[in-house]
């Protein structure tokens, strides 16, 4: 990322409601032009968050900084951001126009220049035909689209979405997608996107936040997020995750001796450990192999187990094994040429590994629900 | 199934058939009586007349009307100014003592109105609560008597109709979403332009509602001026009941009443029209892709 001035900087934010600590200490430097997206479950403070850069909730500890100022005791049409909000909060009373312009009547623009910006910012959003209505007259998707236009027609600095696209159907949310990705490309603006779906996050952000409990777990692009989740709970909010037990033993080189499921194996990490230490290995379910034969003059680890359950998914092929440690795992095959593989069956008996440093090696966390 | 229906049927003929013998059939013995002939005898003689209407036509009765509309528009206004704050910070109450302060709304209700006005005459005469009070404060030197004074018709009428302006205010603003607000003030709106562009208009059916319910009562609230206002201050209420009990001129009473619940009529169809459009331009409903 570049190194100029981060259009958002959040300053060890903390948020207290009536006792209740809903953020603790959230550091976050947001860059121009980039789509974050806030990710996490429910109740983790991704809304609260948003709504403290919208300047609807003032932080207990820390300070926003939008473009450089300190938003300290700056309420929200003092801000040079926009919202749209979960429910869309279209004003029912008023015509698409005058809800598109009312944040330019509010800022003065003089008439002539509404009229064209807000026609400009309808057609943006493919409702060209529609300013006359209301919005009660809408559906779902013009609504959203109402609400993105008259958001982005003020220009705002940041544009921030609070789960805008969890009141519509499956088609749509993906449609709208693509058309947000596209919109933020034409505009150049900064995008703050909350959701709590994780293929939301993914398939739009060019970094994604990952939060818990009211703490920044994880900030990461995409990939980094879903390869090297940093913990337990990233690992497993984001995707689907094996876990296998070990302990760790001596490290040469990057490579760390350990024992893995009570055998001996050489893991990649890049973390330390000191020898002795309870370790977890994180593997995706499409990073694991699984062989009917351990294949000669191998070095990997080979844990054998059992078939219980293959699930077909069209594009990939399921399979549930049951190591003979008794720890279960998800195995995703992807179709290939070579359909021969493909034929796996309950009941079987496979030796399961992965590709080669494509673990995940973490500290063991206790107390952590599973 | 059926015995809903026949519920339904009992419950709804009894309504009309209370409301027919007891709020129709009088209207229409009253509007009758206004073109018959006044009768020393017997009040009314069977001779159609147009009698009661000249008689109201006197300016003495469009004074009454005047100064009716003057205290109920007064009344209705300062039940406003009143009220809304007051429905505003309860609809908005996020603590607890919400449902206590509702009541406080309502327990007035509980004590017959004509008590609670006498009550109000201990309090502001001469040497009552309201005098005593702005003496102890220094405001006054002297104890006031508020008695029979506009202001203590004002303060009688207010006092009395305020929880009908309060209940439905109440009712359309507990129905506002935050979340309008909030996108309001996030548009650029201070917090006077939130209130005036968003809050007033969403809340307007609440606002015309609390009105009628303040005025049309407040034109025939006749005992609040008698007591209050020492009789200096006649309301159409008033007239009619001089009318028929004073002057014994049931003919001019049956009249005005007729052209008061004429007035009230188009007041009511007026909301009616107001209230329809503000619905028909509030709803919110999702009608799924309907492009």
């Amino acid at each position: 990322m570049s190194e100029e001035r981060p259009v958002i900087r959040l300053e060890h934010v903390s948020k207290t409601f009536e006792g209740e600590t809903v953020l603790r200490d959230v550091c976050l430097d947001i860059h121009n032009g980039e789509f974050l997206t806030i990710l996490g479950p429910s109740g983790c403070g991704k809304t609260t968050l948003l709504r403290l850069i919208a300047g609807f909730e003032s932080p207990t500890d820390g300070d926003v900084i939008i473009d450089g100022r300190s938003m300290r005791d700056v309420p929200p049409n003092g801000r040079k951001v926009n919202t749209v909000f979960q429910s869309y909060a279209l004003f029912p009373h008023m015509t698409v126009f005058d809800n598109v312009s009312f944040g330019l009547r509010m800022s003065k623009v003089p008439e002539a220049e509404i009229k064209d910006r807000v026609l400009q910012a309808l057609r943006m959003v493919g409702l060209s035909g529609q300013a006359g209505r209301r919005p009660g007259s809408l559906s779902g998707g013009q609504q959203q689209r109402v609400a993105i236009a008259r958001a982005v027609v003020n220009r705002p600095l940041v544009l921030l979405l609070d789960e805008p696209l969890s009141a519509l159907d499956y088609k749509l949310r993906i449609q709208m997608r693509t058309e947000l990705k596209q919109l933020r490309r034409e505009m150049g603006i900064t995008f703050i996107f909350v959701t709590h779906d994780q293929e939301e996050a993914f398939s739009m952000s060019d970094r994604v936040v990952v939060m818990n409990e009211g703490c920044v777990a994880q900030v990461g692009t995409p990939v980094e997020v879903y390869e090297q989740p940093v913990n337990m709970f990233v690992a497993r909010f984001v995707g689907e995750t094996n876990i296998f037990e070990g302990v760790a033993g001596q490290i040469e080189g990057g490579t760390l001796h350990a024992l893995v499921e009570g055998r001996k194996c050489d893991l990649s990490s890049r973390r330390g450990f000191k020898p002795g230490d309870r370790i977890r290995v994180l593997l995706r379910p499409e990073d694991l192999l699984v062989e009917r034969e351990v294949p000669e003059d191998d070095e990997k680890l080979w844990l054998p187990g059992l078939i219980t359950e293959t699930v077909y998914k069209g594009s990939t092929w399921d399979m549930i094994v049951r190591l003979d440690s008794g720890n279960e795992v998800l195995v995703t095959e992807f179709f290939d040429e070579d359909a021969e593989k493909m034929n796996f069956q309950a009941g079987e008996r496979v030796f399961v590994s992965w590709f080669d440093g494509w673990e995940v090696v973490l500290p063991h966390e206790d107390d952590e629900p599973v | 199934m059926r015995t809903t229906n026949l519920f339904k049927r009992l419950s709804i003929g009894g309504a009309a058939l209370w409301l027919t013998i007891f709020a129709v059939l009088p209207f229409v013995l009253i509007a009758g009586t206004s073109f018959l002939t006044r009768d020393e005898g017997t009040f009314v003689s069977l001779r159609f007349s147009l009698q009661g209407y000249a008689g109201i036509a006197d300016p003495v009765f469009v004074e009454v009307l005047r100064q009716s509309l003057y205290l109920a528009s007064g009344a209705t206004l300062l039940c406003l100014v009143v009220g809304y704050p007051f429905a505003y910070t309860l609809a908005r109450w996020r603590g607890r003592g919400k449902a206590v302060l509702l009541l406080l709304v309502i327990i007035p209700f509980w004590t017959n109105s004509l008590l609670r006005t006498y009550a109000l005459v201990f309090l502001l005469k001469g040497k009552g609560l309201v005098s005593a009070v702005l003496v102890w404060f220094g405001i006054v030197d002297q104890p006031v008597s508020l008695l029979y004074t506009e202001l203590a018709v004002f303060i009688g009428l207010v006092y009395t109709l305020l929880p009908f302006m309060i209940l439905p205010l109440y009712a359309s603003l507990e129905k506002l979403d935050n979340s309008l607000l909030e996108a309001a003030r996030d548009l650029g709106a201070n917090r006077l332009q939130t209130f005036m562009r968003v809050t007033v208009p969403l809340t307007m059916p609440g606002i015309i509602a609390g009105s009628m319910m303040v005025f049309l009562p407040a034109l025939g609230m006749f005992y609040i001026p008698d007591l209050l206002g020492g009789g200096k201050h006649v309301i159409a209420g008033n007239f009619i009941k001089d009318q028929f009990l004073t002057a014994r001129d049931w003919p001019v009473g049956s009249a005005a009443s007729v052209v008061l619940t004429l007035l009230m009529a188009c007041l009511l169809l007026a909301y009616h029209a107001s209230s329809r459009r503000v619905h028909r331009h509030g709803a919110q409903g999702f009608d799924g892709g309907k492009a």
